[in-house]
């Protein structure tokens, strides 16, 4: 292990310091090289075979097109005819000083080539055109056999003749060819050397050369690289060409970026306009519906804590840890929805083996990127953003009015006495149900809405940042500050206790600085700060959810809540005030901040080998990451109140006397923190290269990350180190392959088992790249791409060092470490400290295994105005961690964790857009659409009595249930002897209880007849649709999304009445729709069984309560208006934009009414999600 | 240039400095704390003692085990009742999760047995499993000298005896397992019949009776004693003779009839209540020789209850199970309260069969008048409660045996200083779920103030002795004179007069019955009784018609009177299957375990 890592750290650093050495003798042999002037060195002379090829150009009206260096200064000893066939010359002239030439296709015009093994001394290959007397300015590409100018030129023998020895002053303007308007920051450089300029802030320039055959090289960030011969002219006025983006977007990979069109992963990206667009804290929130691929799912909407679970590809494992790896710019993180999103450039999701690869063991559930944004050269751009918005839940659950209440817990109590065989005693009297009803007795007769007490109707948020970017050739540099501020939905409680407010509130401050620095031709460097501050406030309870679930629990006569501004119960005995839940909430009582600060540092250099060999280069990274959370807490015990009748109360003229229950106390301070720390290093080779049709880059990395964290088991950091390799090739940009490894060791397994390799393999071919494909607009653009390959996961699960041997540990209870008590209670009793068996060691454990195969398929069409991508993905998933479940208990062991599961998951993603202009009017529809369908294959299941009951081969969480068929209405219907027998509730049915299936068909009803009943509660299916349009200074976009394929199971507050618990709980007003007699005979709609107390079938797990949740959202929508005027312009102001946006619109849902489809809640806690959130979005951005 | 190089040098100098430590990845911690070290030292040894008595004790309130159980298999929720709410003894009406509720229901099945009845069924593998490594490895102990290293042995082997008896009692024969299985190996042991079981029982109490001590220091009372093994085998013996086991058949047949061997003797033979008789005798007199006995101050035997808000005098029932650590008592689960509330448990058990009528806790227990019906009054004779019902109840309840009061709490009884009045009646704070008519209040101490309160949890006490002997010899011998020494004594302690000379070998049988049921009440007794002695199925018993009473104040303040009324308030189901426990479905689908008969 040791040896091992020496090498690989000793042969980058050798590399390194061999590079540094390289580069600085290498620099000296430039220097001497540049120094001596080459026109004295090389004064062409007669029998130069430069001033030949010029006199052929005139007598044969041919063009040559050379390196410089090839034949700079070369002669020809033998005689020439130069009359002769222009490929005669060339032969005989050339053969000698071993180089060929070769006829340009379809012109007149030649090349002239080095013969094959010859190398060329040269460090970058560079064609020089020789020039014509022609004033234009001539565009210098590599790709020759595309240009047409050169037809166009006229040769000038004289000017070329003539070389000039002193400096001329060149002139001019760059413009941008499509706006004709002036561009700042234009980098002009002479070529071959490193003197260059920047165009001024209206673009022009001045620049001094040696002579005319120099060459300026125009080149800026976003347009084509222009390179011109000076020539003749003292003014070059240059129009630039915005570069054309298809053929130069990238795309970032692991460890890198890529051309798109080379791509041979699946990668998925949106940028910064998409993001900005949702009026949301969280990036994870603006990411849905977006991306083919991401399902994302927002199970809350309190503010600090809405963030949505993100699933690339859905789910692959039924262990461990699902969520993808994060990434901001390389690093790891773990919590990137804190980051302001208009600091962000893009986010992209790697979704294939060929595109994770590189990450090994923590690939396997697919990679999220985040790229800031960073600096241009350029004056200071400055930009300013506010957003201004108002919050309000998007669907509220409407619950039972008191009378109703009452009136349905004693038709419950009825219909349970005729299954238990109980006289009926109805709980509420008629004169209680009608003092419920007519609100004459508030206090001990109450109907309290307790969403309406508790909850506001709007809140608000707002938003801003500043930042501003720019730079100089050399600096360049993005700073950006941001604050975000939100109020949750609780109502103030200032009047009940004035010494604080347990409202939630989230308030966030973002700052960030990226610098880029070229120190030199070759060093480059880049450093990156920011900081993520984050101020909470809310209840000092466990969580929310817990207080949302009382409210919606609490039922509407239990008490008045307030009375005489002071907290009052009605009943002794335990009770569900939601008051007391928010302000004392599970009796912890108070008041929680939390300020919570990220600190993040990257310093990353990148140095260009070029003097080793061309294309190579290398580059290192060192990120340092700091968390710290500071919790304060201030407790004070909550006085409430019992109110007793005096005289029977209000009502028969009587009294209140409220009597405390609580005796005040001392405000309680506490504070608690966590610090964590987390450093990355990496070191890395890059290599980019073409070989005429052949081009390859390659990379060698290293890299390692240790993360410092009290929580930690052990309090041992917790390591990666990985060494990933990267070669990819491409054959005249039309066939590509790549090959990607990782290599990956973590601490989590055994010494000899820590590492693993894991492989992907891809290929593409651009078929419409090829010769024969047709050069029709109807496909402009069509690729083919593949890959299959491994990737890993060790977040399986389960505790750290599973491998450990079976260790015993002290019996540790309620932070009691005895384990027994021997001796007389009170006097003579002893605590003994235990020890048992604790867990059970496995020393094979290891990494979870993915092996995942991608095809994908990318086009454009109608001349790109269509655009398409589809892939479809299998993934099988092996080695998963589970415990072996089919040992009999009476071994008395629990069982070690071992890598025996097996999943499958597969699916499809389409993506298709279209973009179209009709004069002014732009318009743009896009479409996603992810499907996603995952299988357990093994998990050592104990084979269940009939098979079907099996959830081995079935989607993870499949819902198990009895398959409901309607209710029973009759008697007559229940006496059929041939109904099944309930084993339910002793099989006495009445009307009004649910038609179970007897699916196996053995006459009873029972467990045995659960089934597989609608899907799971993650979605399969997601899509997204945009629609988007612009005119003149208007723009409108509108997102849909969906989700299909879903399932929910209503917990005990949303399908039941709560009579049966102790203290009973509210219902919703839905259930006003339960069966009853009175309904069923008046033909009113009947949507729940009976009521029930606690006895009968209809709680049995059914699909009954099974709910499909597949949706669609408005999720979001702007419009803005774009100002450009020349008012504008003279406040300094360049553009403004305003606009309006809105989350979370309108939702179309098959679920119960007040329900959220995205709620994933499951289990029948008492609690429930901080409902999600409608906003609507105020905005101007400003840009200076 | 060279600023350039030092740059890149220094920086992966660190970068090597940082990763090039002997290992980057860390080493995981030792193991340090393994199987070898329980037997490293006698200390050690000791802890492990205290964790298999945490595992291997049953506790008759079935604690919820909360955050301390290895399996995942147990839902730590549940199970949080006495037996008490399933049998005739009472009802668990206040909460729909009190799972005991089930039982009466009629929906206990294979795959919830667990939570609603046996949730030790997974610790109790676990405590089997540390006694067969004590077992083997005990000599292994270097400062441990023989006489402690036999009461080890002695120990781990009665609590062996007792969670075989626990098992027995519940499923009949059960795999018996008797050594250390290894991790990730598949098991396929059998269930062994139940005579095996049987004999592996008695075997163990016989081989640690002679190595365990008559008694502990203060400091160490709640080990086990030889008394403890003895009273185990008393109890042990008279379950195998009961009728549920001592047959020619089962109460249903298995599917394989062969397999009939593993819930029954297979025959039926009175000599089995001769060894029940003799074992129960032999307890007696060991009891008698080392100290044990019946608490039974002649001035305390019928105390009067005050009901006025304040306690009278101590009665010597109430004393038995009030006090902890009594002469009665031979052996309990000693749970402990310290400063900051309960140490020994998750939740106190207070919490779970409080009525919640008197504060905050769950569900309390409410008495069904089939159990009231059995107190007789204090001339020893039954008491008729009318279908039309009567008009002093106070006055009925003054009539009853003097445990009922010291057992239950009644309309106007003393229940505690916060409620020193229990208001039992229609319109009363302390009456609504009171289904029964009155609430069980056993175990509750009248100086009970806080849920965090946690009682002695007896497990075995000397007044079932005599119940024992008494039954054995009238099963064998008919109604022998000291079949009548043995019950009268238990009567007479609490003022109640002797059983009627000349009784039938039938009538004293149900006699005794009813002797037991209300001596032994609420003592995790009557429900094992109730599947022993096949009586489930007799109607108010454990099925149909369950009745509680409508209680109404008339009268004005302070001369209030109290009407009451039989009400039914539930019809119960018991299937013939419930006399034996159903195996948990998931453990039979592992393959080793036959299912019992009728699940």
């Amino acid at each position: 292990m040791k040896k091992n890592l020496l090498i690989h750290f000793t042969v980058p650093v050798l590399l390194l310091v061999f590079g540094g050495v390289l580069e600085s003798s290498a620099q000296i042999a430039f220097a001497s090289n540049h120094q001596i002037p080459k026109e004295k060195e090389h004064q062409e002379t007669s029998n130069s075979i430069i001033s030949l090829l010029k006199k052929l150009e005139i007598i044969h009206q041919v063009n040559f097109v050379y390196q410089k260096e090839l034949i700079e200064g070369k002669t020809f000893p033998i005689s020439i005819n130069e009359n002769d066939k222009v490929e005669t010359i060339l032969k005989k002239v050339l053969a000698p000083i071993n180089l060929k030439f070769k006829k340009l296709k379809g012109q007149n015009s030649y090349t002239i080539l080095p013969m094959k093994g010859e190398k060329t001394t040269s460090v970058q290959v560079e064609f020089i055109e020789i020039l014509k007397a022609s004033s234009v300015e001539i565009p210098l590409t590599a790709d020759l056999a595309n240009r047409k100018t050169l037809e166009n030129l006229r040769p000038n023998l004289q000017i070329i003749a003539q070389p000039v020895v002193t400096d001329i002053s060149v002139k001019g303007k760059v413009i941008d060819n499509e706006t004709n308007e002036g561009l700042p920051g234009v980098n002009i450089q002479i070529k071959g050397t490193k003197k260059g300029v920047n165009s001024s802030s209206t673009g022009e320039y001045t620049i001094n050369v040696a002579d005319k055959s120099a060459v300026l090289v125009f080149s800026f960030i976003g347009y084509e690289t222009k390179e011109v011969i000076v020539g003749n002219r003292l003014i070059l006025n240059i129009s630039l060409k915005p570069a054309d983006k298809t053929l130069e977007e990238v795309v970032v990979v692991g460890f890198g970026t890529q051309k798109k069109i080379n791509a041979t992963g699946a990668i998925s990206t949106i940028n910064t306009k998409e993001l900005v667009q949702s009026p949301v804290a969280n990036i994870s929130n603006s990411l849905v519906g977006r991306m083919p691929g991401l399902f994302a799912t927002q199970s809350g909407g309190e503010p600090g804590n809405d963030g949505s679970k993100i699933r690339i590809r859905g789910v692959g494992t039924f262990s461990g840890n699902t969520d993808p790896l994060t990434l901001v710019d390389g690093i790891q993180v773990d919590n990137y929805n804190n980051i302001d999103p208009n600091e962000i450039e893009s986010v992209t999701i790697l979704k294939d083996a060929s595109s994770t690869a590189v990450y090994g063991i923590r690939g396997a559930n697919g990679v999220l990127i985040i790229t800031t944004k960073r600096g241009k050269a350029g004056p200071p751009k400055i930009s300013y953003t506010f957003n201004q918005g108002f919050n309000s839940f998007t669907d509220m659950r409407d619950m039972m009015n008191s009378a109703d209440y009452a009136t349905n817990f004693n038709s419950a109590l009825k219909a349970d006495s005729y299954v238990t065989g109980a006289v009926y005693t109805p709980r509420y009297s008629l004169t209680d149900i009608e003092l419920y009803g007519n609100g004459k007795d508030p206090i001990f007769h109450p109907s309290v809405n307790w969403a309406d007490v508790m909850f506001k109707k709007v809140s608000t948020q707002s938003q801003h940042n500043v930042s501003i970017s720019g730079g100089q050739n050399k600096v360049r540099y993005f700073i950006s500050a941001g604050l975000f501020n939100q109020e949750g939905l609780f109502k103030d409680t200032k009047d009940l206790v004035d010494a604080f407010s347990p409202q939630s509130t989230f308030r966030r401050y973002n700052i960030r600085s990226n610098f880029n620095f070229d120190i030199t031709t070759r060093l480059k460097a880049t450093l990156d700060l920011s900081s993520q501050t984050e101020v909470r406030s809310g209840n000092n309870g466990t969580n929310t959810e817990r207080i949302v679930g009382d409210v919606f629990r609490a039922s509407p006569l239990s008490t008045p809540g307030v009375v005489d501004g002071k907290i009052v119960n009605i009943f002794t005995g335990s009770q569900n005030n939601p008051y007391v839940s928010l302000l004392y909430p599970n009796l912890a009582g108070g008041l929680k901040r939390s300020y919570r600060n990220y600190l993040n540092g990257s310093l990353r250099l990148d140095y260009d080998l070029g003097s080793i060999t061309k294309g190579l280069s290398t580059h290192a990274n060192v990120a340092i990451q700091t968390y710290n959370d500071q919790q304060i807490t201030n407790t004070k015990t909550l006085i409430t109140y019992l109110a007793v009748p005096i005289n029977g109360g209000p009502i028969n003229g009587g009294t209140v006397n409220l009597v405390p229950s609580t005796t005040e106390a001392q405000f309680n301070f506490a504070q608690a923190g966590t610090f964590n720390r987390r450093i990355t290093a990496e070191f890395g080779i890059d290599y980019k290269r073409s070989f005429g049709n052949h081009n390859v880059t390659g990379l060698l990395l290293y890299n390692q990350q240790k993360t410092y964290d009290p929580a930690l088991a052990f309090l041992i950091p917790k390591g990666y180190q990985s060494y990933v390799g990267r070669v990819t090739y491409d054959y005249g940009g039309r066939y590509l392959a790549e090959v990607n490894l990782g290599y990956n060791g973590t601490e989590n397994f055994a010494p000899q088992k820590r590492f693993g390799f894991f492989p992907a393999y891809s290929l593409g071919w651009i078929a419409s790249e090829e010769a024969f494909f047709p050069k029709t607009k109807a496909i402009t653009f069509l690729k083919v791409r593949g890959s299959y390959g491994e990737v890993g996961n060790d977040n399986i699960g389960g505790s750290r060092f599973l491998f450990r041997p079976t260790s015993y540990l002290p019996l540790n209870f309620n932070n009691n470490t005895n384990a027994y008590y021997f001796g007389n209670v009170g006097s003579t009793y002893t605590g003994f400290t235990g020890l048992r068996e604790g867990a059970t060691g496995n020393p094979d454990v290891t990494w979870e295994r993915a092996i995942k195969q991608n095809i994908g398929l990318e086009m454009r069409l109608l001349s790109d105005k269509i655009r398409f991508t589809g892939d479809i993905f299998m993934e099988t998933r092996s080695d998963i961690l589970a415990t072996p479940q089919t040992i009999s208990a009476i071994v008395g062991l629990s069982q070690p964790a071992s890598n025996l599961g097996k999943m499958e998951n597969k699916g499809y993603e389409l993506d298709i857009s279209f973009n179209d202009k009709v004069g002014n009017f732009g318009y743009r529809i896009a479409a996603n659409m992810s499907f996603a369908r995952n299988k357990v294959l093994f998990r050592d299941e104990i084979p269940n009595k009939y098979e079907y009951q099996n959830r081995t081969g079935q989607r993870l969480g499949q819902f198990f249930g009895l398959v409901a068929d309607g209710l029973y209405n009759t008697f007559e219907e229940i006496n059929n002897p041939n109904r099944p027998v309930y084993q339910y509730a002793n099989n006495k049915i009445q009307p009004g209880d649910i038609k179970y299936l007897d699916v196996n068909g053995d006459g009873l009803v029972n467990d045995f007849d659960a089934v597989p009943i609608g899907y799971s509660n993650l979605p399969e299916q997601t899509y997204g649709l945009t629609l988007g349009a612009n005119y003149k200074g208007f723009d409108v976009s509108v997102l849909f999304q969906g989700v299909g394929n879903v399932s929910h199971y209503y917990t005990r507050f949303q399908r039941g009445t709560g009579f049966g618990q102790a203290p009973p709980e509210g219902s919703a007003s839905y259930m006003n729709q339960s069966w009853t007699q009175e309904r069923y005979d008046a033909k009113l709609p009947i949507n729940f069984p009976r009521f029930s107390v606690n006895s009968g079938p209809n709680d049995a797990g059914s699909s009954f309560w099974l709910a499909d949740a597949s949706y669609l959202r408005i999720k979001n929508v702007e419009v803005g208006y774009t100002i450009n005027g020349s008012l504008l312009k003279k406040l300094g102001i360049s553009s403004t934009r305003v606009y309006a946006n809105a989350n979370n619109l309108y939702t179309w849902k098959k679920i119960l009414p007040g329900i959220d489809p995205e709620n994933t809640s499951t289990g029948d806690t008492n609690t429930e999600p901080y409902p999600l959130v409608r906003t609507i979005n105020f905005g101007i951005n400003v840009k200076f | 240039m060279k600023k350039i190089i030092l740059l890149f040098t220094v920086l992966f100098c660190s970068l090597i400095s940082f990763s090039c430590e002997q290992n980057f990845l860390d080493k995981a911690p030792g193991v340090d704390l393994v199987e070898d070290n329980v037997f490293l030292t006698k200390a050690n040894m000791e802890s492990f003692m205290a964790t298999i008595y945490r595992y291997g004790m049953h506790s008759i309130f079935r604690y919820r085990m909360q955050g301390d159980i290895p399996f995942s298999q147990v839902n730590n929720t549940d199970c949080i009742h006495p037996s008490t709410s399933i049998s005739d003894e009472g009802d668990a009406s206040e909460a729909a999760f009190v799972n005991n509720n089930r039982w009466n229901e009629g929906v206990v099945l294979p795959n919830n047995i667990v939570n609603v009845e046996d949730f030790r069924y997974y610790i109790r593998w676990i405590a089997l499993r540390q006694i067969a490594l004590v077992i083997k490895r005990v000599n292994e102990v270097p400062d441990a000298d023989e006489a402690y290293k036999k009461q080890v042995v002695a120990e781990v082997k009665f609590l062996r005896a007792m969670n075989y008896l626990e098992m027995v009692k519940r499923y009949g024969g059960v795999p018996i397992v008797d050594k250390v299985y290894e991790a990730g190996v598949k098991v396929d042991v059998p269930r062994s019949s139940f005579e095996d079981c049987m004999k592996f029982i008695v075997k163990d109490l016989d081989e640690a009776i002679p190595n365990l001590p008559a008694a502990y220091s203060a400091s160490l009372v709640g080990r086990a004693t030889a008394m403890a093994a003895i009273t185990v085998k008393a109890k042990a013996l008279l379950l195998a003779a009961s009728p549920q086991f001592n047959s020619a058949t089962p109460p249903i047949s298995m599917t394989n009839v062969t397999d009939n061997k593993l819930i029954s003797y297979g025959n039926y033979d009175v000599n089995r209540w001769k060894l029940a008789a003799d074992a129960a005798k032999t307890a007696l007199d060991y009891a008698s020789a080392n100290g044990y006995a019946l608490i039974d101050d002649v001035a305390n035997r019928s105390p009067k209850e005050l009901d006025n808000g304040t306690t009278g005098p101590l009665g010597n029932y109430r004393v038995s199970w009030e006090t902890n650590n009594n002469k009665e008592l031979i052996l309990s689960y000693q749970f402990t309260t310290s400063t900051g509330g309960i140490t020994n448990v998750g939740n106190p058990p207070v919490t779970f069969f409080n009525p919640s009528c008197f504060g905050s806790f769950w569900s309390g227990i409410s008495v069904p008048l089939n159990f009231i019906r059995k107190y007789e009054d204090t001339l020893g004779r039954a008491v008729s409660w009318d279908a039309t019902g009567g008009t002093d109840l106070i006055a009925k309840y003054r009539s009853l045996d003097p445990r009922f009061k010291q057992s239950v709490t009644y309309t106007n009884a003393y229940h505690s200083s916060s409620d020193p009045i229990a208001q039992i009646y229609t319109g009363g704070k302390d009456y609504v779920n009171c289904k029964g008519g009155v609430w069980y209040r056993k175990y509750i101490p009248r100086s009970f103030r806080t849920a965090n309160y946690v009682p002695n949890d007896p497990i075995l006490r000397v007044n079932e002795l005599y119940l024992y002997y008494a039954e054995a010899l009238n099963e064998s011998s008919g109604p022998v004179a000291n079949a009548y020494t043995a019950i009268n004594a238990i009567r007479n302690r609490s003022k109640m007069p002797n059983l009627p000379v000349g009784l039938t070998q039938e009538q004293f049988r149900q006699r005794l019955r009813n002797e037991s049921a209300i001596e032994l009440y609420g003592d995790d007794h009557r429900f094992w009784d109730i599947k022993r002695w096949l009586i489930g199925e007799d109607d108010g018993v454990m099925k149909g018609a369950f009745e509680g009473l409508q209680i109404t104040r008339v009268g004005t303040a302070p001369n209030y009177t109290y009407t009451w009324k039989p009400y039914t308030f539930e019809n119960r189901v018991f299937n013939k299957n419930y006399y034996l426990h159903p195996f948990p479905q998931s453990e039979v689908l592992k393959g080793n375990l036959i299912q019992n008969p009728g699940w």
